[in-house]
């Protein structure tokens, strides 16, 4: 990726790359990996641009409303300590939007070096209000009302505003840290326009940076003590609660290394990650996108790859995401084109579909051909598990709810898979009631939208 | 101003709106309201300046009133 400057971008770029913050976090890996082009450089100066900058690629592009509470608040703690370290040698952040920062593994990093700036004399921090729309407010939603605010990001871009947001404190969480001026007294002050302009009267009146390093100082505290711990959710419990998961693990972990090895695979979905034993598998071989759609789930596999991870010194190869098959987030933003959805940004190679048919079909009354199009149109090996009607999971999901799913055998995957996909090796799983299929995708055919071949 | 293109694009072609990645200009309204703010926050320096900006507002809209009333 290669970022054009034109010559006042260029200045500020070289006064950037002066200073120590910046060859600290460089080295630190908290910024994109960049350094001037000369391969570009003579394209972009013929379309009147000053130099070129070339970024290290970044294996995957998430978007906020699929990280969890711990990846925001990780990458609103870097955002910060970025801002405080900049603003020692008269620099500055000018946005604050998670949309800066992106995971390497489970390691945040600054990808917008576009946003470092020379900071002027008297200037405010202008990213401060986005700052608490888009980092501050979701996490207080979910550490002090229990409340998810990834659907809240995926249905305003520009975040939670303070007046939004005051409307759900109540009198206790008004005595909260931070609640009564970052929160209340944000949002009253929003409502009024001013007579003068602010930014001038507020510099000639002596604003400076120790100001807004003592206001960074705060929301450090703020955001280093929230705490989103739920004790349970549908999800978390499940391995140690389902006898089968340990039945069949060893046969499980064989089959998945075995399609690595076949597969030689770049990237990996697992898709229905839970804890990640697959995807830890699949890690020894290939980057991973450990998806779920459980946030608790996701969020304890994050805190616990993140914590080897700092012991390794490593960012790690799993990035988990928040991610529902059934209800996945669509492309937003300007023209659809922003914010684009998961599979226009990444393309796996090989897709773990490990208990999770199931729930697709039986509690997501999707049809079984309509999940196997959406998996063929990935155009990726498969490690598919069927779970069979006898089997206990399944026997549970329909204990309490008419069974209008006639469909639901394995003879009808395996006509449902004749076309779409060559059944390269399966194996029955101890637990009698399972079976797993490694699956090649046929090509040349048309499926869902997409067209193969 | 910078923009951002995919380095799969061959230098030799000419840069043009349609190879640049669809962005918006990431101009950044920081609010009237959070620069006040900013000041509230900061300390005692920034309760200073708080206060300095509150009295200037406050001369400024007594010397417009003034010179409305003079008409």
């Amino acid at each position: 990726m290669f970022r054009a400057l034109d010559e006042a971008a260029a200045d500020t770029w070289n006064s950037i790359t002066a200073t120590r913050f910046f060859r600290d976090a460089l080295t630190a890996g908290e910024i994109v990996g960049t350094k001037v082009s000369s391969e570009a450089g003579g394209f972009v100066r013929s379309a009147g641009y000053s130099c070129a900058l070339e970024h290290d690629r970044i294996a995957t592009i998430s978007w906020p409303w699929e990280w969890s509470f711990s990846m925001l608040q990780d990458a609103a703690l870097l955002q910060l300590r970025l801002l405080a370290n900049a603003l020692q040698e008269d620099c500055a952040l000018s946005d604050a939007t998670p949309f800066n920062y992106q995971f390497e593994g489970v390691k945040p990093l600054l990808m917008d070096t576009g946003s470092l700036v020379v900071l002027r004399e008297g200037q405010t921090w202008e990213g401060y209000r986005q700052f608490c729309e888009q980092f501050l407010n979701p996490l207080l939603l979910q550490a002090w009302k229990g409340v998810d605010f990834q659907p809240w990001l995926r249905g305003r871009l520009e975040g939670i505003t303070a007046e939004q947001f005051s409307h759900l404190l109540s009198a206790r969480d008004l005595l909260r840290r931070g609640a009564l001026t970052h929160v209340w007294l944000h949002a009253r002050l929003s409502r009024h326009g001013q007579a003068v302009s602010v930014s001038d009267s507020l510099s000639s009146a002596g604003f400076h940076k120790d100001i807004i390093l003592r206001n960074v100082a705060g929301l450090q505290k703020i955001v280093r003590d929230l705490r989103w711990a739920p004790g349970r959710s549908s999800w978390s419990e499940y391995v140690q609660q389902c006898p089968h998961v340990t039945d069949d693990e060893p046969v499980k972990s064989a089959f998945v290394r075995e399609a690595c090895v076949q597969f030689s695979p770049g990237m990996v979905w697992d898709i229905g990650c839970n804890q990640g034993h697959y995807s830890r598998i699949a890690a020894e071989f290939s980057r991973v996108l450990a998806l779920d759609s459980d946030h608790l789930t996701i969020d304890r596999l994050y805190q616990r790859l993140r914590d080897e991870a700092s012991a390794s010194r490593t960012p790690g190869r799993i990035t988990p995401l928040i991610f529902n098959v059934a209800d996945p987030a669509p492309s937003l933003g300007w023209r659809h084109q922003e914010r684009p959805c998961l599979e226009e940004r990444s393309r796996p190679d090989l897709v773990f579909s490990l208990a999770l048919i199931h729930h697709l079909v039986i509690g997501s009354n999707l049809r079984l051909g309509d999940v196997l199009d959406w998996l063929h149109s990935l155009q990726s090996g498969v490690v598919l598990e069927w779970v069979d009607r006898q089997d206990p999971m399944v026997v549970q999901m329909l204990k309490n709810r008419r069974d209008i799913f006639s469909d639901y055998h394995e003879e009808r995957l395996l006509e449902e898979l004749t076309g779409r996909f060559t059944i390269l090796r399966s194996v029955q799983l101890p637990s009698k009631t399972r079976r797993l299929y490694l699956l090649q995708p046929v090509s040349g055919t048309v499926t869902g939208k997409r067209t193969v071949g | 101003m910078w923009v951002c293109f995919p380095s799969i694009l061959s230098p030799s072609l000419e840069l043009s709106a349609s190879m640049i990645i669809p962005c918006v200009i990431a101009y950044l309204d920081p609010g009237a309201g959070s620069m006040l703010l900013q000041a509230i926050v900061g300390g005692t320096a920034g309760m200073l300046v708080f206060v300095r900006h509150l009295w200037r507002t406050y001369q400024a809209q007594r010397g417009s009133r003034s010179s409305m009333d003079g008409r």
